[in-house]
């Protein structure tokens, strides 16, 4: 009977110290890589900061871009990158590290329509918690005072009014952060764009590396893809998802 | 294109030549007379209906042991359609090597001109004795072509040169490098018997050897041969190596001259052959890797610059400005790319158009000029950007920087528009938020925390437990909102908490009497039976079970069974309950504890009412 009660308080304990034992991990990766970075060694430095995105982090994946860029591999400097603006929007480097590469690439930053835009003023799943705690905020200040035989208030009222609009203005950048999830990068050089999604299909045009695209849907190897101008397949594995 | 080009070079040289005849002045330098109104004029059209033949042919037919021969094939055929195979049967101690090879358009006698391609292969003379090269197949068009046989003789008497003229190919002067632009000398010494009296068509031919095919002029002028001044007839041809290492470059030209006709002595005619050198072989060397400069775009050779002119000095911002940019050479520029445009901040920049659109037969000149567009977004700048350049020179072995310097200009500011228009090219005002690395447009360094860490990138929203989260405060105040309509319900109808007081209250008591019936105990039997009693009559009357007696329980049976069994079984028990309960007399035990079943019946009956 005690070993029923024991079992799961052992489990907790073992499983916070698997935890800490992954982040000592982790950071020591992270500082490896830094400085490997401070070294000049941009190779290595690449793949501890890659090995240490595991669990993702913003502090690692843009300096996991930094060491790719320095590699002279725009396309997933730039995913790195868009990865932790994804993750933490309020890493000002990142942007301009963005603009940045864009801009020595010639490249274009994705279109975003204006859901998309108000959906990348904080990060992603502050949406998420943002809309549940509001609607459910709202939800209870108007049922509660009858259950529980409180005397209804206008700040109770007014309060339960506001949560309802903060909930409705989160759910375009709920919508946002959906469209903006089908988000990736071209990582290698020059992919081709083909008509359908077969090895001898038709060539339509070549995509540039760290070109933003925007997947629409799956078949086999191979994702249709849409840019600012063109739309066609391309093989998955030359594709990076900005959220995966 | 090509095909017509060389008809204009013949018949430019058939035109020439018999000018010269007629003035008597073989060796004046070449007319150059409308080669259109020529072509217009001769109204000459394409022999397109003969079948294709081929000739071949030793010369010297008869030659001596040592001496160099010449095994010539021509076919009336388009250079690009002939295919002639490389491994024909050849006699043993003859080794045959592969020299020039070009087309020329020969008249007819019905006023067409026909195609005719020459295939020229170098041997040398074995010793005594005839050598016959059998004949093979060829193809021409798709379809094969029959190449007949030619026989060699060879003889002390014989001839110990061909008798068609060699051309000479001067190699060139110092290091070549890949990608260098540079003119070689191809000469064809004239021939006292008229058999070499003009040049056309000179080429250069080699592998990863780029000859340009624009018209090259011929001139005469003595060259030293052997010690010996010649008269020759010299061209520049400018080819450009693609490929480093030892490369072999032979030269060919037509040669026309005037043959005799056999049989009719001082008479000739006018022939134009193709005519070769000997190979002569070129080291080309690849461009250090070592100190290139930014700007470096493959131009090998001296440049130099004119000053950049800007098409005007002063323009408002947003507003674009052509830069104009001429670089020479010390000799044909040949086909250098113009340095990119630069990225600057604050300016949009076009990529560079040559002022003469590149075309496949290039003029020979030694200039080129580019127009750079640049649009400033500010009002701030004072000078165009810099636009890095440098070239490879071959003499000085390095690469030299000739970048191509800023130009003082003034900018107005522009429309509101433009100046407000948040473009990425625009400098940041001063109050911007954004950080210091961003402003000098650089990259920003490491961060020194990787910060904290998320489970996964997918967002919240397309994660199953998200929405299985959201049950819980679902279930919460759906729970609570049930409680309280039940609670409301309750209070409004009390009945139904009594009815179940009473049915809770009578299965317990009901069980204490089935417990003291199967114990024999008719005195528990008696009081559980009462209570039982009155716990399923008790909500009816609204009144405490404990407080009803023998009467309010008869009340509540129907009005036909108050006199009957029933309340003789509820008399009897509350009877010996009251005696039992006041008294502390037992009760009759076998008597009460018969009415069990009917006791249980009667229950029944009551608790369907409740």
């Amino acid at each position: 009977m005690w070993a029923v009660l024991i079992a799961p308080k052992l489990l907790i304990v073992f499983a916070a110290l698997q935890c800490r034992a992954d982040a000592a991990t982790t950071s020591d990766l992270f500082h490896r890589g830094s400085d490997e970075y401070a070294a000049g060694n941009y190779q290595s430095a690449a793949e501890l900061f890659r090995a240490a995105s595991s669990p993702p982090a913003a502090g690692t994946l843009y300096n996991l871009g930094d060491a790719e860029w320095r590699c002279d591999r725009p396309g997933p400097a730039i995913l790195a990158w868009e990865q932790a603006q994804w993750l933490n929007p309020f890493n000002r480097n990142a942007a301009a590290n963005l603009r940045y590469a864009r801009r020595v690439r010639q490249l274009d930053a994705p279109e975003l329509a204006w859901y998309e835009i108000c959906s990348t003023w904080l990060p992603v799943n502050w949406w998420a918690w943002l809309a549940c705690a509001s609607l459910w905020l709202a939800v209870a200040l108007v049922m509660l005072p009858g259950i529980l035989g409180w005397r209804k208030n206008g700040w109770q009222q007014g309060l339960a009014a506001a949560s309802f609009a903060v909930f409705l203005l989160t759910i375009p950048t709920f919508a946002g952060v959906h469209t903006r999830s089908k988000l990736g990068i071209i990582l290698p050089k020059n992919a081709p764009l083909r008509l359908t999604p077969t090895a001898d299909a038709q060539e339509l045009t070549r995509l540039a590396e760290g070109e933003a695209v925007r997947l629409e849907r799956t078949r086999g190897a191979y994702i249709f893809v849409r840019t600012g101008n063109a739309a066609g397949w391309i093989e998955r594995s030359q594709f990076g998802l900005i959220s995966q | 294109m090509k095909s017509l080009r060389r008809a204009w070079c013949l018949l430019a040289g058939l035109a020439a030549l018999s000018v010269i005849s007629a003035h008597g002045q073989p060796g004046g330098p070449r007319a150059q007379p409308d080669l259109f109104d020529m072509m217009v004029s001769s109204a000459s059209s394409f022999d397109m209906d003969s079948p294709v033949q081929a000739q071949v042919e030793f010369d010297p037919p008869v030659a001596s042991p040592g001496g160099s021969v010449l095994y010539r094939v021509t076919v009336s055929a388009l250079d690009e359609s002939l295919e002639i195979p490389t491994n024909f049967a050849v006699p043993d101690r003859l080794e045959l090597r592969l020299g020039g090879r070009g087309q020329t358009y020969v008249p007819t006698a019905a006023r067409k001109i026909l195609p005719e391609t020459t295939v020229i292969f170098h041997a040398i003379a074995p010793s005594n004795g005839t050598y016959t090269i059998p004949a093979f197949q060829a193809m021409a068009y798709g379809k094969p072509v029959q190449i007949p046989a030619a026989t060699l003789t060879v003889s002390a008497d014989g001839s110990p040169a061909p008798r068609s003229p060699a051309l000479l190919l001067n190699p060139p002067a110092g290091d070549v490098y890949v990608g260098e632009t540079f003119g070689l000398s191809l000469a064809l010494p004239r021939a006292a018997d008229n058999s070499a009296l003009g040049m056309t068509d000179p080429r250069i031919t080699g592998d990863f050897i780029f000859s340009e095919t624009v018209p090259v002029s011929v001139r005469q002028e003595g060259i030293q041969v052997n010690g010996q001044t010649l008269q020759a007839f010299l061209a520049e041809v400018t080819i450009t190596p693609l490929r480093e290492g030892p490369r072999q470059l032979i030269g060919q030209a037509f040669c026309v001259g005037m043959h005799p006709i056999p049989g009719q002595p001082g008479a000739a005619h006018i022939v134009n052959e193709l005519v070769d050198s000997a190979p002569v072989t070129l080291a080309v060397k690849p461009l250090p890797a070592e100190g290139r400069l930014p700007g470096f775009t493959g131009g090998v050779g001296q440049f130099t610059i004119d000053p950049p002119e800007l098409s005007a000095a002063s323009i408002r911002a947003g507003e674009p400005v052509v830069l104009t940019v001429t670089i020479r050479s010390a000799g044909e520029i040949g086909r250098v790319p113009p340095p990119p445009a630069p990225i600057a901040r604050g300016w949009q920049t076009f990529p560079p158009v040559a002022e003469n659109p590149p075309s496949e037969n290039p003029q020979p000149r030694s200039y080129e000029s580019f127009n750079y567009t640049f649009i400033p977004m500010s009002p701030e700048f004072k000078s165009t950007p810099a636009i890095p350049f440098s070239y490879f020179d071959p003499a000085l072995k390095t690469y030299v920087d000739l970048t191509i310097p800023p130009v003082p200009i003034t900018v107005a500011p522009g429309p509101v528009s433009v100046a407000q228009a948040p473009l990425p090219n625009a400098p940041r005002p001063e109050n911007d938020d954004s950080s210091a690395d961003e402003k000098e447009l650089v990259l920003a360094g490491l961060t020194a925390a990787p910060g904290p860490a998320a489970a996964t990138l997918a967002p919240l929203q397309q994660r199953w437990w998200f929405y299985a989260m959201q049950l819980a405060p679902a279930v919460a105040l759906g729970g609570l909102w049930a409680w309280d309509r039940r609670r409301r319900h309750l209070r409004e109808h009390p009945e139904i908490l009594r009815k179940r007081r009473a049915r809770r209250g009578l299965r317990r008591q009901l069980r204490l009497a089935r417990r003291a019936a199967a114990s024999q105990d008719a005195a528990g039997f008696a009081r559980g039976a009462a209570e039982a009693l009155r716990e399923a009559c008790a909500p009816r009357g609204a009144a405490n079970p404990a407080a009803l007696v023998c009467a309010d329980v008869l009340q509540e049976l129907p009005a036909a069974e108050q006199q009957g069994r029933a309340g003789e079984i509820v008399r009897r028990l509350f009877a010996a309950a009251d005696a039992l309960r006041f008294g502390g007399v037992a009760a009759d035990g076998s008597g009460l504890l018969s009415l069990q079943p009917e006791l249980e019946q009667l229950l029944e009956q009551l608790k369907t009412r409740l």
